[in-house]
């Protein structure tokens, strides 16, 4: 069963998928429903060996195109809707071993032209008002299935983290003529001493009010508000910087370094978002190689994190495994 | 720490999709392949057409 159910306190909708209960949790290499079929060999979502990227539809969604009629009735006070969207799934390699760190620069530049292609179709669907493009990494995530893949959720709302950004981008504008994250850029490049990597198009820095250890926030130099906006160089530029970035990730305590990457572009609900700003936001959930920074009480259930790090120190920690990309001959 | 070599080795060719309904005859799958190689297909073909083309010069 699925179906959103209003959240009257916070104002913000809630997803039930009772069905993502039964889902694969970790399956043997052998089993692993991302790789792609082998011949004669264990049935998997992808029947064909010869690929770049794959996206699929989601075997356990919990939005889809065609949802089922919601399991409870709502009313006035307890609002229900189905759970209409689109969850697919985006498979980065067929290498099952590898990680989006480890893929060639050359693989992560195709999939920011993938990212960019299932931004425009289903930006253009009519129930959907926001696509958010995400990643869980590791089993400190979460994760179920370790075959590298990311994830997309159109949802036919946007969703409350993003509206908090697009009321302070909104607030921020109105009051100074400015783009928010674009003075945040700013802020960050003259200062220096939280940026992690640079390139001609992207930024990458742990920013002032970081509220993981290892929270990187990925900015696009130029003012624009999506992946549809980026020429071709600077798809280059961002998928070099992801790449420097990841690559610094995983040699901080040489272990495959788990993280949540959220894409955050404009709404796609036809309104204007001028004042908004495209950029990728990272976070890790580790503080030390063994430790994890819990979401506990003041963070989950009063909504105030407690960072026990230096952004500024962190950054130049991290700063100091970013090595230059090194792009395949042709 | 800018990157020189950001701007070389960026032809990974023309980018093709082909979507294809999956076997549970419910869901869709789409192949993406770059340059001049394009997904062989095992079933329903619904769609292929070439979406972004990759400058050669960057």
């Amino acid at each position: 069963m699925s179906e959103l159910r209003w959240h009257p306190l916070l104002g913000e909708w809630v997803a039930t998928a009772t069905h993502r209960q039964d889902r694969t949790f970790l399956p043997p290499p052998d089993f692993c429903p991302l790789c792609p079929t082998k011949p004669g060999g264990f049935p998997t979502e992808i029947p064909e060996q010869t690929y770049d990227i794959v996206v699929f539809e989601n075997r356990f969604p919990s939005l889809s195109p065609n949802p089922p009629e919601p399991a409870i009735e709502g009313d006035d006070f307890y609002p229900v809707r189905p759970s209409v969207g689109e969850c697919e799934v985006v498979v980065y390699t067929p290498n099952h071993s590898s990680t989006l760190a480890q893929e060639p620069v050359e693989q992560i530049f195709k999939l920011v032209q993938v990212w960019t292609d299932r931004f425009r179709d289903l930006s253009a669907l009519e129930f959907v008002d926001y696509v958010f493009i995400f990643e869980n990494k590791g089993e400190a995530i979460g994760v179920t299935l370790s075959h590298p893949h990311g994830q997309i959720y159109a949802y036919p709302f946007v969703p409350p983290r993003v509206l908090r950004e697009l009321e302070q981008s909104k607030k921020y504008a109105d009051e100074t003529g400015n783009c928010l994250l674009c003075d945040i850029l700013t802020k960050e490049r003259d200062d220096g001493r939280r940026i992690v990597a640079e390139n001609d198009s992207f930024a990458a820095y742990i920013p002032f009010f970081a509220r993981y250890p290892y929270e990187v926030h990925l900015s696009a130099k130029r003012h624009l508000l999506d992946l549809t906006e980026l020429t071709p160089a600077e798809q280059v530029d961002l998928a070099a910087i992801l790449k420097q970035v990841l690559a610094a990730f995983d040699k901080l305590f040489n272990i495959s370094f788990p993280y949540m990457m959220v894409l955050h572009q404009k709404p796609s609900d036809g309104g204007s978002y001028d004042h908004y700003h495209f950029h990728i936001e990272f976070y890790p959930p580790l503080r030390t190689a063994t430790k994890l920074k819990y979401l506990a009480g003041s963070e989950t259930g009063a909504g105030m994190f407690i960072n026990d790090t230096l952004a500024e120190e962190k950054a130049a920690e991290l700063r100091s495994h970013i090595e230059p990309v090194i792009w395949a001959k042709k | 720490m800018i990157n020189e070599n950001t701007k070389q080795g960026a032809s990974v060719g023309e980018m093709h999709k082909r979507r294809e309904v999956m076997e549970d005859g419910r869901r869709y799958i789409i192949y993406y392949t770059f340059g001049t190689r394009e997904p062989v297909s095992t079933g329903e073909v619904s769609e292929l057409k070439p979406t972004t083309e990759v400058r050669d010069d960057v």
